[in-house]
């Protein structure tokens, strides 16, 4: 029985996108999001399509691995279109199932927020697919550097993003072993009702947990060894805006910009 | 040279206390090559983090190159001068990239990035991990990992080079890799104190302190050690083989030089 | 009666590339009463032997059988008992009675029956019930909690004991109390041990395997494989320091053929190969 590990989303690749600076690719998502809130009616869905169609493209993405990640929500996308197209009781509406019925400009208001919620995944899976979990967590570390100033312990939270990342793979293969171990002493997962399987995962959280309190102890003696004190660290790897980053971001955010203003 | 000066060490947890070391003295000069022998329990764990001052002593000092480990002032300079590395491999990685993790610990120091990364490829290169510098932890071996921990303690560039039971969790080929690596810091002239239970792992150190429920029962040569059968197995601690043949080839008049630390240094003598 | 696995072999698909074959045409057989030692390096595919042994894996080619039916997982329940690598690690329960209760219960058996038994292996592993009975688990030194992990499988009854790397990780003290454990339980299953290191068992296995590379290197009585300490070197495997003594000893030309692992007798086999000795035979 595998555990799946989160890290699956990111496909290495050559294109432009991927090699696109993480902090710029934050921010263009985050201008893209903005757009995706602010412009009004089916235009602005559709200057969005375009742009995440565009960007795909470019970075030879393949489509069904941006399309699993609308599996996980599909059950919000049905529920929007659900409620925003039913009427109860008397009123205007296109089809009837007896009191319930399915109003027309109902119906129109679903299938937008629909589009809208699923360009937002797709939008933002570009990120996630073209860039490192490493690179990104490095780039939300450098972005934050600023909270500095408002006393933000930023080194500290940098340096467990990494520690945590680093240990997803570790903990999963822990995961696995001990699965398999109580599996041996008889041991069932896949027996009784809901509360019945949750329970029978104790066996297997239980030492989990303890050990990653005494990975987290263990851990915390290294680095102290080390020298680590949070505060003034250099690194080794630090990315500097190049000149087509800096173009990437300023068109970017001008052409997004400019869409949400002529759209809203 | 690292000195414990009469430590007394006491843990307590609850009502419970345990009484860890107690007026233990010992000193690693620099370029030696010191074991320290125990089994589980006999406190010879709590004198690795006594040297480095993850913890203090109750009475009694800790003083390397003339840091005391009280000096809270100086204990970014103590731990840069003692290098420490760990039981588990897997526990003392803090990073997702071999390289990254050997970075940590000059990155803590602030050191420019040109000094980090000339740091990092020496000792990557030292511990022959070089090729392996993109490679992420969960996909090493576990004598791979335990030689990213020692690059990771050599990128401070110390003195002196503290390992608890280093091999202990590895397989033959790691604890081999993990041992030569030991025998080459050593031949270059960084001091190692090797905490450990198992006597085949230290045939070659200089000197050999055995410690028993806190105390210190033995110093001095593994020669000597090694031919105290009955104080070994009252602390807790195994002859290796090769050594009981070298007392029955002994019993038979065969004299030897020193120690012989493997089957060809014991054959090698033979043949003389 | 018996666990034999007959020709068996076991292969995983990969995402890019040829299926990685980790076991090919490896056969073992244990009947209780006996000890059977597996030796081999990292990757040799001994976890994956045993694991199969266990009912845990199936497979892909060759028969697996338990007393005359087919091994499954199913079919090994309860009657296999598996002590996996760091078995430590699955301690989990309040007190260190209902961890070691916890197989039983699984099982099926009752309660009350369960705690009896896992106190009476308690007492078996050398942790007597008056003093570890209620104690946490997670308060356990390290050769007391590989001793509880194992309590916990013994306390099924298997008919069959596999251990994998039992030894790993303790000190002297530790690994002669789990020595001792494996002994006494031969007695009434037929144990399997892995390893990758000969020192501990090889005395007294009756027989050994060697893996190398998902294959059988070498397979019969332990004293056969003693004669032969190449076998080691051909498997990637360490041969015991005594033996490479002798191993080197022999390469000198002294031409003995008898090797032993007791420290007395290779002495007094190396000191008759010696040059000087042989001469002074001689005269």
């Amino acid at each position: 029985m595998a555990i799946p590990v989160p890290m699956g989303q990111f496909v290495p690749g050559d294109s432009a996108v991927h090699r696109a600076d993480p902090r710029v690719k934050l921010a263009l998502a985050f201008a893209y999001t903005i757009l995706l809130f602010t412009a009004r009616g089916w235009q602005g869905l559709l200057a969005a399509a375009v742009l995440v169609v565009v960007l795909m493209a470019v970075s030879s993405v393949p489509w069904r691995l941006a399309a699993r990640g609308l599996v996980p929500i599909l059950w919000l996308l049905a529920f929007t279109l659900v409620v925003n197209s039913l009427v109860w009781g008397s009123g205007p509406a296109i089809v009837r199932l007896g009191v319930l019925g399915v109003s027309g400009p109902g119906l129109v208001r679903g299938v937008f927020f629909v589009a809208r919620i699923t360009l937002l995944i797709l939008g933002t899976s570009l990120v996630t697919i073209t860039t490192s979990p490493v690179a990104l967590t490095d780039a939300l570390s450098q972005l934050m550097r600023p909270l500095r100033v408002l006393r933000v312990p930023v080194d500290d939270i940098a340096t467990m993003f990494s520690i945590a990342l680093r240990f997803i793979p570790t903990t999963a293969e822990e995961a696995d072993k001990i699965v398999i171990a109580q599996t041996a002493r008889g041991a069932r997962f896949d027996e009784g009702g809901p509360v019945r399987r949750a329970r029978a995962w104790i066996p297997v959280l239980v030492p989990l947990f303890v050990n990653l309190f005494r990975r987290a102890d263990n851990l915390a003696v290294a680095m102290e060894s080390r020298c680590y004190t949070g505060v003034a660290r250099t690194r080794l790897h630090e990315r500097t805006m190049g000149a087509g980053d800096w173009i990437a971001l300023v068109g970017g955010v001008t052409v997004i910009a400019v869409a949400a203003i002529l759209l809203s | 040279m690292i000195r414990f000066s009469d430590i007394c060490y006491t843990y307590r947890a609850g009502d419970m206390t345990t009484r860890a070391l107690a007026g233990v003295s010992l000193a690693v000069r620099e370029g030696e090559h010191v074991a320290v022998l125990g089994a589980n329990g006999s406190g010879k764990s709590t004198l690795v983090r006594l040297v480095n001052g993850l913890l203090l002593p109750e009475s009694g000092s800790v003083d390397v190159d003339g840091i005391d480990s009280l000096d809270e002032a100086r204990s970014l300079e103590l731990r840069q001068r003692v290098g420490v590395v760990f039981q588990h491999p897997d526990d003392q990685i803090v990073a997702t990239s071999v390289e990254d993790d050997v970075a940590f610990g000059p990155e803590n120091l602030g050191l420019p990035r040109e000094e980090v990364r000339a740091r990092v490829d020496e000792a990557i290169s030292a511990v022959g991990l070089s090729g392996l510098e993109r490679r992420e932890p969960h996909r090493l071996s576990g004598g791979q990992k335990q030689r990213l921990a020692i690059a990771g303690a050599l990128a401070m560039r110390p003195a002196y080079l503290v390992l608890d039971e280093p091999a202990s969790m590895l397989d033959p080929t790691g604890r081999a890799e993990v041992l030569a690596i030991i025998e080459q810091l050593r031949a270059s002239g960084t001091g190692v104190l090797h905490v450990t239970h198992d006597l085949a792992d230290v045939l070659r150190a200089d000197r050999a302190a055995v410690l028993n429920h806190g105390e210190l029962v033995f110093e001095g040569t593994v020669n000597r050690l090694v031919r105290e059968p009955e104080l070994l197995e009252e602390c807790g601690l195994e002859l290796p083989a090769l050594s009981r043949l070298v007392t029955a080839l002994q019993a038979h008049g065969v004299r030897f030089q020193g120690e012989p630390a493997d089957a060809e240094e014991l054959v090698e003598a033979l043949w003389r | 009666m018996a666990l034999t696995l007959d020709g068996v072999g076991f292969a995983y698909a990969v995402p890019a590339g040829e299926p990685i074959e980790a076991l090919r045409d490896v056969s073992l057989c244990v009947e209780p009463g006996e000890l059977v030692l597996v030796l081999g390096a990292t990757g040799s595919g001994k976890s994956t032997l045993l694991q199969i042994a266990a009912g845990l894996l199936g497979a892909s080619s060759g028969a697996a059988g338990l007393d005359g039916e087919p091994l499954s997982r199913a079919s090994a329940r309860g009657v296999v008992g598996m002590v996996f690598q760091d078995p430590e690690s699955q301690l989990f329960a309040d007190n260190v009675l209902d961890d070691v209760a916890f197989g039983p219960v699984n099982l099926g058996i009752a309660r009350e029956d369960a705690l009896r038994r896992a106190r009476a292996t308690l007492e078996r592993v050398g942790l007597p019930a008056a003093e570890f009975a209620s104690r946490s688990p997670f308060a356990l030194s390290g050769g007391e909690a590989r001793r509880a992990a194992i309590a916990g499988v013994l306390a099924m009854s298997p008919r069959y004991l596999l251990l994998d790397e039992p030894t790993a990780g303790l000190d002297a003290r530790g690994r002669a109390a789990v020595a001792d454990i494996v002994r006494a339980e031969r007695a009434r299953c037929g144990v399997v041990v892995v390893s990758h290191s000969a020192d501990e068992f090889l005395g007294e296995a009756d027989r050994v395997l060697v893996l190398h590379g998902g294959r059988a290197a070498f397979e019969g009585d332990a004293s056969a494989l003693v004669a032969r300490p190449d076998a080691f070197d051909d498997a990637g495997l360490a041969a015991p320091e005594v033996l490479r003594a002798q191993q080197l000893a022999a390469v000198r030309g002294a031409g003995s053929s008898d090797f032993s692992l007791d420290p007395e007798q290779a002495a007094r086999l190396l000191l008759r190969a010696r040059p000087g000795e042989r001469s002074r035979e001689r005269d």
